[in-house]
């Protein structure tokens, strides 16, 4: 009998493991995809390669599907120890305020205000520090591709912002969970087969601009696992979850277990405790012998994102009684825009993105310097036809001239090569709308065959809102302008399709059960003691903020409420001081747990 | 009655790639009837202009020399007939997106990727491909060029009750031998739809329909498939089973999507090429140095701000 099992070692289930381990509960952390503890070995130098290391390929760790059909589309989503941050770009921006219940600007009515979230900006605020010096997040250093953004931004008359605070359309870095440049890091350049590493730890320290953030962050050479420069929970919340009788040994401290390749299949409910009933055991399958082991606990948590989250509790027959589990979908309905300069970007080069521009109640976009393959993903991840062929033909896709040049539609061949060929000149931006929740959207059980691990999910995204709609040309037609600001002699819309990327709000936090699946701390309000930790509880897009951040920061206020209600303990966040994970005592209390190997 | 009687065995299979490339690889049946099942064929990158140098001794050795044969020599060419229709296809894919890159790599990672889930119900693939044949047969008389007609009508009923009992077989009792998978049906549902586009493309350099299209009608087929009108939609709908009726349209978007996006990526990619750089990267100018631990790229902080504020 544990005290918790956690679903997941991404994003949101690795917070909660190491908040709970720190405070000396025993915890269980199950995940479906591998453990690669040798990021520096184990990463290809291509995103591909690096997805694939972390078990898409493996024919046990079925993909997550786009629809219910067998092939998966581009995703940003993956399993392995770390779950998507393993190949996210670090960025972590808080929400808008305007998102949150207390917000009464003038553009109050601007937002998804259908689904706020039923709480203030203001209670969230020391949560977000907390995760902030956890990662920690820091505000990006600047390269060649971030200058001629700043400049750009400037020239169409947007102002800077220097808070973390959202308050107006304006441009800015970004805060990373990326360490900033140390020492030799980010002074020299540096083959990988040049004998002598002037940028290997630990001369260098944080971010040494290899460029390889989306394939994972192996940086600098030599650096212990917590001190690689790109904050994936690998990198931090797991290492701190696995030595928590270590560093926090004056909480009571104790280390997690953590279990590789094991795929959970069944939630288990104690029928016996009255209407509501009670989470009591989980079941999962071994995906190496194909076994299926069952472990009870007095606390679960789902942290397997927000299309295996709703799968599972789907697939386990979890009690539905208003109909909403799955239902919801946001992906911040993203578009990308690619602009040709006459002078290079060198965009592929340092953090993947360190430049952002947001818009309250619009949304924002920020800048992506890619490898090749990215941008040939951009160019045909399009909604429909093949630009000088057919051009985009479904309406639901339909997109206004926003001053972009020729029509949206895919690039092939020469067109495509055309593109390829100006890579170091190319300034691609990402744009991220505020996309309202619209039920229709949503996470069900497809109608075929079912895998080793039960019915598989459908991704159903059926129609977007008139105000995403607008929401998104908006951002488009501002990227542009900003893109032509820079020197773009072309600019070029994907009129990107659905991705999983950014998927959310499939499990919503509400204030009643008529109008999400858990409440203000993730619990569920129909099964006591079943929380979920991930996107899928986020009641809105967040404004266009990427996700992360403010999953691990409900994910963190969960672990609290966790603590409370089921341990008779008290919360930390407020009365403490987190440590970092860089912390030189939780290096010590990791080199100990190799030791002991 | 058999439904493939009412259109006629030859043109279902003719317009499906499978008779073309029975007629072009006389050379693998006399192989297999020698040697059941070790018959191989491979492709190229699948643009109608290439000399196709890599079937090595598949092509062009005449008629057989042997009538029909036993079922399992039939089942074993019929085995090696459907990767060289499945490997011509998507190298026609990837020859569309892409140049110049390593379209054999592609191949097996979209293979891979198409594989990777659920597999169709064989009662379903046999109501699938009906459907797209009858759609493909609607309002047109196909004229079957001169090398499909001469294959003899023993010969055509022989491949036809081959491809009905792998259509029949599950991956489950396979036991080694091919099953249709999922990109198979990929393969013969774009060699239907092909065959439709220009039944000129049953005649040509390569077996399967679609690989002996011109690039723009490539597109259309695509197109087709991923905005069907609604002839094509009723058919497609109507061949999937009553529960996912609904879902078959944006299954064929997915597909085609997945066939033009990975097809770029892997194009662009080192995961797919022994070369280094791979070509992608050498014409993106990608990684100039190899491999790198870092560039000398920090300029500071904006404005030399290092630290955001918090009210």
């Amino acid at each position: 009998m544990r005290d918790v099992i956690i679903v997941g070692a991404g994003a949101g289930g690795a917070v909660v493991a190491k908040e709970l381990a720190a405070r000396g509960l025993d915890i269980l952390l199950l995940e479906a995809g591998l453990r690669l503890e040798d990021s520096e070995t184990a990463l290809q130098p291509t995103v591909v390669g690096a997805l694939s290391s972390y078990g898409w390929k493996r024919p046990h760790i079925p993909s997550t599907y786009v629809t219910d059909a067998a092939p998966p589309s581009f995703r940003g989503s993956n399993a392995g120890v770390g779950g998507t941050t393993l190949t996210y770009t670090g960025n972590h921006p808080r929400p808008h305020p305007g998102v949150f219940a207390d917000y009464s600007g003038a553009d109050a009515g601007a937002y998804d205000v259908a689904h706020r979230f039923s709480f203030g900006y203001e209670a969230l605020r020391p949560y977000f520090q907390w995760v902030e010096a956890t990662l920690p997040v820091q505000t990006a250093p600047m390269d060649k591709k971030a200058e001629q953004f700043f400049r750009a931004a400037r020239a169409i008359g947007l102002p800077r912002q220097t808070g973390k605070d959202v308050v107006m359309d304006s441009y800015r870095p970004q805060e990373n969970a990326i360490l900033q440049p140390q020492g030799t890091a980010g002074l020299h350049d540096v083959p990988r087969s040049a004998v002598d590493n002037p940028v290997a730890w630990p001369a260098a320290r944080g971010c040494t601009f290899c460029g390889y953030c989306n394939q994972g962050c192996a940086e600098p050479f030599g650096a212990p696992l917590n001190q690689k420069a790109k904050r994936s929970v690998n990198h931090s919340y797991i290492p701190m979850a696995l030595t928590a009788d270590a560093w926090a040994s004056a909480s009571g401290g104790k280390a997690a277990e953590i279990i590789a390749e094991a795929f959970v299949t069944n939630l288990e409910l104690d029928s016996s405790t009255g209407v509501r009933g009670r989470v009591r055991a989980v079941t999962w399958r071994d995906a190496r012998s194909g076994e299926s082991r069952t472990e009870e606990a007095t606390v679960v948590v789902l942290s397997a994102g927000a299309i295996e989250t709703p799968r599972l509790w789907l697939n386990s027959g979890l009690p539905d009684t208003n109909g909403l589990v799955g239902t919801g979908y946001t992906d911040h309905f993203a578009d990308l825009l690619i602009g040709i300069l006459d002078e290079p970007t060198y965009h592929s080069r340092g953090p993947v993105s360190n430049a952002r521009a947001d818009f309250p109640g619009r949304g924002a976009f920020e800048n992506q310097g890619v490898m090749p393959e990215y941008i040939a993903a951009f160019l045909t991840h399009c909604a429909g036809g093949v630009t000088g062929h057919h051009g985009p033909y479904d309406g639901s896709f339909d997109v206004t001239d926003v001053g972009a040049d020729g029509a949206s539609g895919r690039y092939i061949a020469e067109q495509l090569t055309s593109v390829l060929g100006a890579f170091d000149r190319l300034m691609t931006l990402f744009i991220m709308t505020d996309d309202d929740v619209v039920e229709d959207n949503r996470v069900a059980l497809s109608p075929l065959p079912r895998d080793e691990h039960g019915r598989v999910p459908l991704v159903d995204i059926r129609r977007r809102s008139a105000r995403s709609v607008a929401n998104r040309e908006f951002l488009a037609e501002r990227a542009t302008a900003l893109l032509r600001a820079a020197g773009a002699s072309q600019v070029l819309r994907s009129n990107f399709l659905p991705a999983i990327v950014h998927s959310a709000s499939t499990m919503r936090m509400a204030t009643s059960a008529s109008a999400g699946v858990v409440d203000a701390h993730g619990e569920s309000f129909e099964v006591a003691g079943l929380f979920i930790a991930d996107n899928s509880v986020l009641p809105n897009a967040l404004g266009g903020a990427n996700p992360t951040h403010t999953t691990q920061t409900l994910a963190t206020r969960s672990a609290e409420a966790i603590f409370t209600r089921y341990f008779g303990g008290k919360g930390w966040v407020a009365d403490e001081a987190p440590l970092a994970s860089t912390d030189d005592a939780v290096t010590a209390a990791l080199a100990g747990l190799h030791g002991e190997r | 009655m058999n439904p493939l009687d009412a259109m006629g065995r030859r043109s279902f299979l003719a317009r499906t790639g499978l008779l073309g490339a029975y007629a072009a690889s006389h050379g693998l049946l006399l192989k297999a009837c020698g040697d059941s099942g070790s018959g191989t064929a491979s492709a190229d990158t699948g643009t109608p202009a290439d000399t196709d140098t890599s079937d090595g001794d598949s092509l062009d050795v005449g008629p057989p020399e042997v009538a029909i044969i036993d079922e399992a020599t039939l089942d074993a060419v019929l085995d090696a007939l459907l990767p060289r229709l499945i490997s011509e296809t998507l190298d026609g894919v990837s020859g569309t997106v892409v140049t110049d890159v390593h379209h054999i790599g592609i191949r097996a990672f979209v293979t891979a990727l198409i594989e990777g889930g659920s597999t169709i119900a064989h009662a379903d693939r046999h109501r699938m491909l009906e459907a797209a044949a009858s759609y493909a047969d609607a309002g047109a008389e196909l004229t079957l060029p001169p090398d499909l007609v001469d294959v003899p009508d023993v010969d055509v009923i022989a491949l036809d009750a081959a491809f009905t009992r792998l259509l029949a077989r599950e991956p489950a009792d396979s036991e080694g031998s091919t099953t249709l998978t999922n990109t198979a049906m990929v393969a013969l549902i774009l060699s239907l739809v092909a065959s439709r586009v220009d039944p000129q493309s049953l005649a040509g350099p390569k077996a399967a329909p679609f690989a002996n299209l011109s690039v723009a009608d490539r597109v259309s087929v695509l197109s087709q498939l991923e905005s069907p009108d609604e002839a094509l939609r009723s058919a497609l709908e109507s061949g999937a089973p009553p529960e996912w009726s609904q879902r078959v349209i944006p299954f064929w978007r997915t597909m085609v999507n997945t066939l033009y996006m990975f097809s770029a990526v892997l194009g662009y990619s080192n995961l797919v090429s022994s070369d280094d750089p791979p070509a992608g990267w050498a014409a993106a100018g990608y990684q100039p140095l190899g491999a790198v631990h870092g560039w000398s790229s920090l300029l500071g902080y904006h404005e030399g701000l290092e630290e955001a504020t918090d009210p």
